[in-house]
């Protein structure tokens, strides 16, 4: 992470102080002639320290971080921080909804797929995959959205229905998560489950079937190449049936490619999401960042790019600790395999 | 060993004939659509100013997007921009990944775990953090105006966008390299060029870097399409390009950018505008499936270790 922050601040020092005092000046529009405007940048630059050595404006440019300082929008019209976590939950909504069944279908279809080899079952699951992997997030996302609301208008974009947003921002209906499902369960609003589940759907599919793509592929090669082994065959020369040979010999061998794959692909995840936000006017993280963008808002953009930072290294950390749950020998190997590496 | 025996993959093949198709619309581009006017061809030409996009006719075979600009056109000089930005990028990042990487694993020590340290940095950021940072810094000029208020205009964002994508993309060539060369390294061959007294330079020229590049070529060719996958959908969702309404670049992304507004017809008549994007949407997944395919049948046939898998 504290790389992460030095490359991001490495490539704001690229730009000329005059450029990066635009952060720090008013956006209300101000009639100054312009040596006043001139003086201003210079007053500015000075208050701020821009013109301080890079060690001295990384250690400040730190601690306002640390202090939740992450600047202010003006076109959000909210402080970065504030804004970012307040359209959090509904990115956090569609990635649940949309990895659970994907990881949970890919682990389960992609050994279908790797143990019933060549046949009727490997074919299907193996043309799924390549759609999910040939097609790109976006049009994906256009073709269901044709299909499933130009045609017959099953599936809404936007978050929430037209009528259901008043009820959900009155005063009754209380927010305990932020994510609509879970929120509607809790304040017994069935109309509003439903609606809000109906909106998800296409999104989270779209997420999901990428996502699946990827890992399916992978568990199933991984899965076959665990069979090719010796132990396997011990396995089964010993007379253990089919089901437990996979289950308590292969299955657990093939998850660790799979897993230290899986949490690099978070980057990748975090890019579908965005632009199937934008796609679905799913009113989440990335499309906050993408309609500001044309204002060029560099707060916001830092900010997203540290707060997608973040989830990746948190996304990789417990990648690393599911890890020592899948392979004992790291366990016990993992001082000599320091020394190795 | 003949090459041509891989043809008979069906992958490499199917995906081979898709390129092949797509390299010669590029290159016969200005037979195939005669660029009209004395623009710059790289322009979409435009036959009026209505909004509404017009369907195909005689002479316009796949009609006219909003603002008259001719899709069939931007279509076919559209492939060599998505030519040129997929062959730069991977280019870009083996010519940066395979030196780090090389260094990386021959130094071993100090050198190698800073390097994967700072590779293990450049791998947090997802690559749209990366290029709203990236553009949101550099892609635009600010000037500064009487008001005391900065004026941002977009400026050589293609530059831009191509160094965002090489910078923050070489991380999987130097790990890939790297591994390679701390597994040649310790091989019997080079052990006994050392010992016949190949000097240093000419052991890691003539014997070690050749040795260490396989792999490569896979890598790069599933990011070609990769690469013109994630550019078009990032100017689809309108991070970038100019988007000014009176001239459009051939781009397939800045085509799907203006039919945006015209993907879903109106109320019973939901494909009523479908020449705005669908012939593009299928160029584009056509493109990345050919890549990837050549890129599956490539690795499948010149790296044995995968060839059990698949």
């Amino acid at each position: 992470m504290f790389l992460v922050t030095v490359i991001i601040f490495l490539l704001i020092l690229q730009l000329p102080a005059e450029e990066r005092v635009v952060v720090y000046l008013p956006s209300t529009r101000s009639n100054l002639s312009e040596e006043e405007a001139a003086k201003l940048v210079q007053v500015t630059i000075e208050r701020y320290g821009l013109d301080q050595p890079p060690a001295v404006q990384y250690t400040r440019w730190i601690s306002s971080l640390l202090h939740g300082d992450w600047g202010y929008s003006p076109s959000w019209r909210q402080p970065v921080l504030e804004g970012l976590l307040q359209r959090l939950p509904a990115t956090t909504e569609l990635i649940l909804f949309a990895m659970i069944p994907a990881i949970l279908l890919s682990l389960a279809l992609g050994s279908q797929a790797a143990y019933r080899r060549d046949r009727l079952p490997d074919y299907l699951i193996r043309s799924a995959i390549f759609i999910g992997w040939a097609f790109p997030s976006f049009i994906l996302a256009l073709i269901l959205l044709n299909v499933f609301y130009a045609w017959n208008g099953w599936f809404p974009p936007e978050r929430l229905s037209i009528w259901a947003g008043p009820i959900v921002r009155s005063q009754a209906f209380h927010s305990y998560t932020g994510l609509l499902t879970v929120d509607a369960l809790l304040n017994g609003e069935m109309r509003i489950f439903v609606d809000a589940l109906r909106h998800l759907v296409l999104p989270a599919f779209t997420v999901a079937l990428i996502e699946w793509a990827l890992l399916a592929r992978l568990m199933r090669s991984s899965l076959l190449e665990v069979l090719g082994h010796d132990y396997i065959t011990t396995a089964r020369s010993k007379g253990l049936p089919e089901s437990r040979v996979i289950r308590d010999h292969a299955r657990r061998n093939a998850l660790l490619p799979v897993l230290s794959v899986g949490g690099t692909a978070a980057t990748t995840l975090i890019t579908t999401v965005c632009v199937v936000e934008v796609v679905f006017h799913f009113n989440g993280i990335g499309r906050g960042v993408v309609n500001t963008f044309l204002a060029s808002e560099i707060p916001v953009t830092v900010g997203f790019a540290l707060f997608s930072c973040l989830i990746v290294l948190l996304t990789s950390l417990i990648t690393d600790i599911l890890y020592v749950f899948a392979d004992p020998r790291i366990r016990i190997e993992s001082g000599e395999r320091e020394g190795q590496l | 060993m003949s090459s041509l025996r891989h043809l008979k993959r069906p992958s490499l093949l199917v995906g081979s004939v898709i390129i092949l198709i797509f390299a010669a619309a590029a290159i016969l581009a200005p037979v195939l659509a005669p660029p009209v006017g004395s623009d710059s061809p790289m322009f979409i030409p435009r036959y009026g100013t209505s909004p509404l996009p017009t369907p195909p006719q005689p002479g316009l075979p796949l009609g006219l997007l909003s603002f008259q600009f001719d899709v069939y056109y931007g279509l076919i000089w559209g492939t060599r921009a998505a030519f040129w930005l997929g062959l730069s990028v991977p280019l870009g990042r083996a010519l940066l990944g395979t030196p780090l990487g090389f260094l990386a694993g021959y130094y071993r020590g100090p050198a190698d775990s800073v390097l994967m340290r700072l590779t293990d940095a450049f791998m947090a950021f997802p690559m749209i953090a990366a290029m709203v940072v990236m553009i949101s810094l550099f892609g635009f000029e600010r000037q500064l105006w009487s008001a005391g208020m900065y004026f941002v205009t977009p400026s050589n964002q293609d530059m831009v966008v191509i160094l965002t994508l090489i910078i923050f993309g070489w991380m999987p060539y130097a790990r890939l390299v790297r591994g390679n060369v701390l597994a040649e390294r310790e091989k019997i061959y080079i052990q006994a060029a050392r010992s016949t007294g190949v000097p240093n330079l000419r052991l890691v020229i003539r014997h070690l870097l050749p040795n260490s590049t396989h792999g490569l070529i896979a890598l790069v060719t599933f990011d070609v399409g990769a690469t013109v996958v994630l550019v078009t959908s990032l100017t689809f969702i309108g991070l970038i390009g100019q988007h000014q309404g009176t001239i459009m670049e051939a781009d397939w992304g800045e085509i799907l950018y203006s039919a945006r507004d015209w993907i879903i017809g109106a109320p019973g008549h939901a494909l009523q505008y479908w020449y705005t994007f669908l012939p593009v949407c299928a160029a584009i997944v056509l493109f990345s499936a050919g890549w990837n395919l050549i890129g599956d049948g490539l690795r499948d046939a010149l790296d044995p270790r995968y060839r059990s898998m698949v």
